[in-house]
């Protein structure tokens, strides 16, 4: 029973993890109709700044403070370098995206190596928790609580300020968005820093998760895309409730059925493409 | 709705070349095109074996990127799940020579038509769907088909995949190097001329109608969808064949020969070639993997030069080098005094 | 079910209590119309009546909620376009719809090739199956596009484009043919072209055209149906509906009340 409990609230943590790094991605869809695919690229970057800066004895907490502000920095970079040049067009943004993707990626592996390296957990965060007879790591229970605090708390920035109204009306009518002139340069810039920085936490907390690797990066980008998919594209609620979905689905699937997790996994987002493009928690197409 | 290139004036397909002209301009390319191939017979004779290697593999990726043209720039639907055709096409070699002793004539049937079928799944699975939400869907059926290829290990071999495939099957003459590559030259050569033969047939030409206006075509009595979905079999199918080649070549099958970089290498291959000319696609798989080699006698760090070959695509080659051309050559003959010159357009 | 006006054969086209909604709105609200065989039918209305929508439902570009549609007696309410098109319906579109990046000659050997055993031939050039590049040569000339047969269909002039529209339409030797305001857009010169082009249409041809310009209209129908807000207010020759008193508060409404 308590295996249970574990492997649930486990599956529930990793979801955790996922909603961190999709939450970006699904807001920077929402507004540039952008799916960036270098989102993975700044998760490493976050994950290996931090690591760098704490192993050179500089405080954890600053590690990540710094590491998260210079990946949103360099995030609004590329966003004012170079998609802003190829705004609402997606293929090249897809190919665009990649390529920083590969720069960033192969960068690191210059710098770092291709072994995986194992960041801290969050000082104060270290050990288990027990309740009665269970116990969990405190970390990953924290994991879930950050995951709904960000949850909560870009929902209501998505709901309540004049910015988050205009994603808002971004994803829920891209034409008539467009034509009020809501491709403002501005918002672009700060929601894209937004989504950056938060896979950039994801990248720091994540790497004390499951380590780091340069390959991480796309198996954490394919990973959210799965929830921003499954979600709805711009979806806050519905890329958590995906990302808890997605992480039940690896944990019980790695126990249950392992030589078919991944294809299940794959083929039931196909699926689901196939018949509600627009995820389970978007708004139908009518077609 | 994403077309693949963007609105510059060039985008008349290769195929809109024009007929009834006199035969000897109309004998002219092919033979011209026989001349070509005659001549890289030759390439192993002028160079060492790795770049008989190296050109082996530009022609079986040059193979790849024209089949997925078929989907991308003549069909107009952006696919970032090629690798699974790729993939199939490989796994059909080192399965079926491993555990059966398929001959190689064996493995390249089944390649066709498990490569074909799995097209044909992608191309019904995506009826529904357009743009980016059609990027995703294909590359969520090519993970999952990589996801088999990863744990399905009894079969696959797993992420190690199966090394050391046989090449017994296939004649000595063609069996290794200088000979694997002439065999790879003529069934290339065979494959890309069907696909020539296609892309401009009525079959080919109304996918192509498709690209341009469903309801146009729907209302002529065409059906969009069993046209997306033939455009996806066509391509599979030979995506498949290039697998082949690149199996038989490596001797292994791993699921590197799945995984999704290869769709997206072939996507930028395309583009940068010129999604919207029949050999762009080809040229551009040409272009970067030689620029590989070149650029790897220098440096370890080839990913970050791809990387910038990726962005330099996607900001300056929206028509791809042969779009660019295309279009200079154009502005040069309109500025020489005849010509229409441009036209603003409005896509759909 | 013996003897609905609509499975009478005679109608060329019919539609029986057509309704569509779109969440609330309902843009055809219960129309019922039947034009029979070989008769020229104006559809005349308002800006937003209802008109593209009602012709997108008997083309089979959208399904109704209610009601059905028959074509040449076949009751078609769930044909999709393609199925239409192969019993007889052709149309043109509201905004030009061609294969703008293919040549003209292509557009015309294309929508050849769609009703000939040519359509799913992939080893031969498209031109060079079933006689298809003497046809279309044929179409092109009878339409006096032989001009610009080798050039993009994009770089063609507006009113040739709306010529074009046509004469693919006719390439199948439809029975019944909707035209979708055949001549907006184009200079006075152009509208008298193809306003000719379709008073010479073979009779044998039943046709439905939306129009903007009532003089234009009433020229070419023998019986104009009148639409407002989804629904037939009126229904009549020329004659009749010109000095109707719905119509005209139709019209004239709408020019006081907005």
């Amino acid at each position: 029973m308590l295996t249970w409990l574990t492997h649930t609230v486990n599956g529930l943590a990793y979801g955790s993890l996922l909603f961190l790094v999709a939450s970006g991605l699904t807001i920077t869809f929402g507004l540039l109709r952008t799916v960036n695919l270098a989102h993975g690229a700044f998760y490493l970057l976050g994950g290996y700044l931090a690591y760098d800066l704490a192993s050179d004895g500089t405080d954890y907490w600053i590690a990540l403070a710094l590491a998260v502000l210079a990946a949103a920095a360099m995030g609004t970079v590329v966003q004012r370098a170079f998609l802003h040049y190829v705004a609402g067009r997606e293929l090249p943004q897809i190919v665009l995206t990649l390529g920083i993707a590969y720069i960033i990626g192969d960068q690191i592996l210059a710098n770092y190596g291709g072994d995986p390296v194992a960041p801290q957990t969050p000082p104060g965060l270290e050990g288990p928790v027990t309740i009665g007879d269970w116990t969990f790591p405190k970390f990953r229970l924290v994991m879930i609580g950050v995951a709904i605090a960000v949850a909560v708390f870009a929902g209501a920035l998505l709901r309540f300020t004049p910015t988050g109204a205009k994603v808002r009306a971004a994803v829920d009518d891209e034409e008539i968005a467009r034509a009020v002139g809501i491709r403002v340069p501005l918002i672009f810039l700060l929601v894209f820093g937004f989504g950056t920085g938060l896979a950039a936490f994801a990248g720091v907390w994540g790497g004390a998760f499951t380590s780091l690797s340069p390959d991480s990066g796309f198996d954490m980008l394919l990973l959210a895309l799965i929830v921003v998919v499954v979600g709805g594209l711009g979806s806050i609620g519905g890329a958590l409730l995906a990302a808890f979905a997605v992480g039940l689905i690896d944990q019980y699937g790695k126990v249950w059925f392992p030589e078919w997790a991944l294809f299940t996994l794959y083929a039931s987002v196909a699926a689901l493409l196939a018949v509600r493009p627009r995820g389970l928690f978007g708004k139908a197409v009518t077609r | 709705m994403t077309t693949p290139t963007s609105t510059k004036p060039d985008t008349r397909p290769a195929a809109a070349a024009a007929p009834g002209r006199s035969a000897p301009r109309r004998w002219a390319p092919g033979a011209g095109v026989l001349v070509a191939v005659a001549l890289l017979m030759f390439v192993p004779a002028a160079t060492d074996s790795f770049y008989t290697f190296v050109a082996t593999r530009m022609l079986l990726l040059g193979l790849l990127a024209t089949a997925f043209n078929a989907v991308f720039g003549f069909g107009g639907m952006s696919s970032l799940g090629h690798a699974a055709f790729f993939g199939i096409g490989g796994y059909a070699v080192g399965i079926g020579v491993t555990r059966w002793d398929w001959s190689p004539g064996t493995v390249l049937a089944a390649a066709l038509a498990a490569g074909a079928l799995a097209g044909a799944v992608f191309g019904l699975a995506c009826l529904r769907v357009r743009g980016i939400y059609l990027l995703l869907l294909t590359l969520a059926l090519a993970q999952a088909l990589f996801g088999l290829a990863f744990y399905q290990t009894e079969w696959t071999g797993g992420d190690n995949g199966i090394p050391n495939i046989p090449r017994d099957g296939l004649p000595a003459a063609v069996r290794e190097g200088d000979g694997y590559y002439r065999l790879t030259l003529v069934v290339v050569v065979l494959c890309v001329a069907l696909l020539w033969m296609y892309q401009r047939s009525p079959l080919g030409m109304s996918v192509v109608g498709t690209r341009e206006s469903e309801s146009r075509m729907s209302a002529a009595g065409y059906r969009p969808g069993a046209l997306r979905t033939v455009a996806f079999a066509v391509s599979g199918a030979f995506s498949a064949v290039a697998g082949v080649l690149e199996v038989y070549l490596q001797g292994s099958v791993s699921t590197a020969s799945m995984s999704w970089q290869i769709s997206a290498d072939v996507l930028v291959y395309a583009i940068l070639g010129g999604a919207r000319h029949f050999f762009g696609p080809f040229l551009g798989a040409v272009a970067v993997t030689g620029l590989e080699v070149w650029v790897s006698t220098y440096t370890d760090r080839w990913m970050t030069v791809l990387g910038v070959v990726y962005v330099v695509t996607a900001l300056f080659l929206a028509d791809g080098v042969l779009g660019r051309a295309a279009s200079l050559l154009r502005l040069a003959r309109t500025k020489s005094g005849a010509g229409s010159g441009t036209s603003a357009e409005a896509r759909t | 079910m013996t003897t609905t006006t609509t499975t009478t054969p005679e109608y060329a086209i019919a539609a029986t209590s057509l309704t569509v909604r779109f969440g609330a709105f309902k843009a055809t609200d219960d129309v019922t119309l039947g034009v029979p065989v070989g008769e020229r039918r104006a559809l005349i209305g308002p800006n937003g009546a209802g008109k593209s929508t009602l012709f997108n439902l008997l083309g089979g570009q959208l399904r109704p909620t209610e009601g059905r549609v028959s074509l040449l007696g076949h009751d078609v309410t769930r044909l999709p376009a393609h199925r239409r098109s192969r019993l007889g319906l052709a149309r043109t579109f509201q905004l030009t719809n061609l294969l703008a990046e293919l040549t003209v000659r292509q557009n015309v050997e294309l929508t050849l090739a769609a009703r000939s055993k040519a359509a799913w031939v992939f080893w031969r050039r498209l031109g060079a199956v079933d006689g298809l590049a003497e046809r279309a040569l044929d179409v092109l000339a009878r339409w006096d596009l032989d001009g610009s047969a080798d050039r993009p269909v994009r770089e063609l002039a507006y009113g040739q484009q709306r010529v074009l529209e046509i004469a693919l339409a006719m390439c199948g030797d439809p029975e019944v043919l909707l035209l979708d305001e055949p001549t907006a857009g184009l200079s006075p010169a152009d509208a008298r072209r193809l306003t000719g082009l379709v008073a010479d249409l073979p009779r044998t041809v039943t046709v439905v055209l939306i129009e903007h310009d009532m003089e234009v209209a009433f020229a070419l129908a023998d019986r104009v149906s009148v639409l407002q807000a989804g629904r037939i207010i009126a229904d009549g020759t020329p004659d009749e509906v010109s000095t109707d008193k719905r119509v005209l508060e139709a019209y004239l409404g709408e020019a006081t009340s907005a």
